[in-house]
């Protein structure tokens, strides 16, 4: 986009230089972006995409397998010592207080620290160690970030607190609306994504720190109101968000043992609430349009939008944050219409379900294509730039400390090759088309009685996948085109 | 579902399979995913190609081509935002010019160089990583460049 404008006039181009580094996602902390994927690489992965699929449907099982909750403890007593209280409870107690820790260095080198992105703890920790490394341990290791959740910590500590000075005397939190849902916990998410994605210095130490303390007082209100419990398993945007991910994880606590379940099995028992469908097409809509905003298509329509949106005379910053918003918002609509169709689709076949019932009945099978989507597209910012923790510990405010003795670590660019990128990329979305067919066709055989039923209802869901799967490869291979 | 119709769709599939390693069989650019062996680079030689989408492709080697030259005026690159394509294990020569005095900085190989009217800043350094970098004006935050190291 930049080159697009420098083919102005000088003053649009200085304009360009002084307003666009701030645009892109968390500019400041993206040193080094991936190559597209080859044209080869994405017509392999296309491929195996529709084989995959052919042959999944050629191979349809007959009866759920995934609906069940089976799941056993881990042997040699090792999931009875993890689950036990007396070890889980001082374990949760210190990630707690580690959570906190936490978010008060993020809201204090934010505001303290030098005011440049790359040199600040803040903008790290927020982009890239906590948002994009906590997926991962989250898929292998489970809900992980429940225990370290800081605001869960501190609404439990408060509460014990008041419960102890009131003797008990506290009023019952209200109940929690059940047509609230998982919506706030959307509209959480959709906020985080224009902060990294739309908003003119989204990305500086100063902005990161605000955010984080608007943020933690709307989360202290909601727990006040509604309870800590039930604020955080619905409403909280990152305990909803990592929960999602953890579900694709065998690890799960049940009562005081920790075992293991079939995989996906977890994403199976996703309640459908409210807010739900809407959730995963933000998070799906989110990285389409990161994605799309690197590439040459989205450089074409800015400037034309721009036009559009400079006519309400805003200035120019606040015209491109409301460019870029607008393209956030229509990504989002765009992927939440084409999955909509799918349904409509899959409604036509017969059966006694309607269209929301339809959608939310498949929206855990959303949760990997939302995964890979992430996976694929962050893979290299988190494995580069989460280096930057080694000496941003020692020097959280970038003013030259050196706390633990790391502040010389480096980043080392060519960790991976950018061809180990490449087949990561198209490995994770291969695997997530794959789970979300099975996920989608185990909860067919579910929802209809008469198999025949099921299996016409899966051509529209595999259209679906089919389709989101293709979009996520064809990001990949035009990301940054431009 | 009927054998009959199982094995239709697995051949559906095979068939499917077929079609699409012809339609998209990688043409010349399936290299691009290997990595290419050290002995034949050097033996290469090549210099950055900037500017053409098409110079990864065209590994033909052209005698010496200029170094690419960006010049700076009010703040700005003069023709928009350069790309310097070009392969792992080359060498990355570029100069820059300003009317203006500021420092050039090569993002992720944090190669730094001064520029000042009448005194180009040049670079002159193997392309060890892979990936998309940017060239900026440190002072202004100015994007000048935009390097682009294939495997």
């Amino acid at each position: 986009m930049r080159a697009r404008l420098a083919l102005g006039t000088t003053a649009a181009a200085l304009l360009a230089g002084a307003l666009l580094p701030t645009s892109a996602l968390a500019h400041g902390l993206v040193v080094r972006e991936d190559l597209p994927i080859p044209e080869s690489l994405f017509g392999v992965g296309a491929a195996v995409v529709l084989i995959v699929s052919f042959v999944g449907l050629a191979l349809l099982w007959t009866t759920p397998r995934l609906e069940d909750e089976r799941w056993r403890a881990l042997p040699g007593g090792v999931g009875r010592l993890l689950g036990a209280p007396h070890v889980r409870r001082p374990l949760e107690l210190v990630a707690g207080l580690v959570g906190v820790l936490l978010l008060v260095v993020v809201v204090w080198s934010g505001l303290a620290g030098v005011q440049t992105s790359a040199a600040n703890f803040a903008p790290n920790f927020v982009y890239v160690v906590f948002w994009l490394g906590l997926v991962p341990v989250s898929v292998i290791f489970g809900d992980v970030f429940r225990a370290f959740n800081p605001w869960r910590a501190v609404g439990r500590a408060f509460a014990w607190i008041a419960g102890r000075l009131s003797g008990g005397g506290l009023p019952e939190p209200l109940p929690y609306p059940d047509r609230l849902g998982r919506w706030p916990a959307a509209a959480g998410v959709l906020a985080f994504a224009w902060l990294e994605l739309v908003a003119d210095g989204g990305d500086m130490p100063r902005t990161v720190a605000i955010a984080t303390l608007v943020y933690s007082a709307a989360t202290f209100l909601g727990m006040a109101l509604y309870g800590v419990d039930a604020w955080i398993a619905r409403a909280e945007a990152f305990s909803v968000y990592f929960n999602l991910f953890s579900r694709v994880s065998v690890f799960e606590r049940r009562g005081n043992e920790v075992g293991v379940r079939r995989p996906l099995s977890g994403l199976s028992s996703l309640e459908p609430l409210p807010g739900t469908v809407g959730l995963l097409m933000v998070m799906i809509g989110s990285v389409s349009f990161d994605g799309l905003s690197g590439g040459q298509d989205w450089q074409r329509i800015v400037p034309a939008l721009q036009d559009a949106f400079g006519a309400l005379g805003l200035g120019p910053a606040r015209t491109l944050e409301l460019t870029f918003g607008f393209g956030l918002v229509a990504t989002i609509a765009l992927v939440t219409a084409f999955y909509r169709l799918g349904i409509a689709g899959a409604r036509s076949v017969g059966g006694r379900l309607g269209q929301r019932e339809l959608a939310r009945a498949f929206v855990h099978s959303l949760v990997p294509i939302a995964l890979v989507y992430a996976a694929a597209h962050y893979v290299s910012l988190l494995v580069i730039q989460g280096q930057a923790v080694g000496f941003l510990a020692s020097d959280p405010l970038g003013e030259g400390w050196n706390v633990f003795g790391t502040a010389a670590a480096t980043i080392d660019y060519g960790v991976l090759s950018q061809s180990a990128y490449w087949y990561m990329q198209v490995g994770f979305v291969v695997a997530g088309h794959m789970a979300a067919l099975t996920l989608a066709h185990d909860r067919a055989l579910a929802l209809y009685e008469r198999g025949r039923l099921a299996v016409r209802s899966q051509y529209w869901m595999l259209a679906v996948m089919v389709g989101f799967t293709i979009l996520a490869l064809w990001l990949l291979a035009q990301a940054n085109e431009g | 579902m009927p054998s009959r119709q199982r094995i239709g769709l697995i051949a559906a599939a095979v068939a499917v399979a077929a079609v699409a390693f012809v339609v998209l069989r990688p043409q010349g650019d399936g290299e691009e995913i290997r990595p290419r062996n050290a002995p034949e680079q050097a033996a290469d030689g090549s210099t950055p190609r900037s500017g053409s989408a098409a110079g990864s492709r065209e590994r033909e080697r052209k005698p010496a081509p200029d170094v690419a030259r960006i010049k700076v005026a009010d703040g700005a690159p003069v023709g928009g935002v350069e790309r310097l394509e070009l392969s792992k294990g080359d060498d990355v020569r570029f100069e820059v010019s300003s009317d203006t005095p500021e420092e050039v900085h090569v993002h992720g190989y944090d190669v730094f160089e001064e520029v000042a009217p009448g005194e180009e800043a040049r670079f002159d350094f193997p392309a060890e990583l892979e990936g998309i970098f940017e060239v900026e004006l440190e002072g202004s935050h100015t994007a000048i460049a935009e390097l682009r190291v294939s495997p």
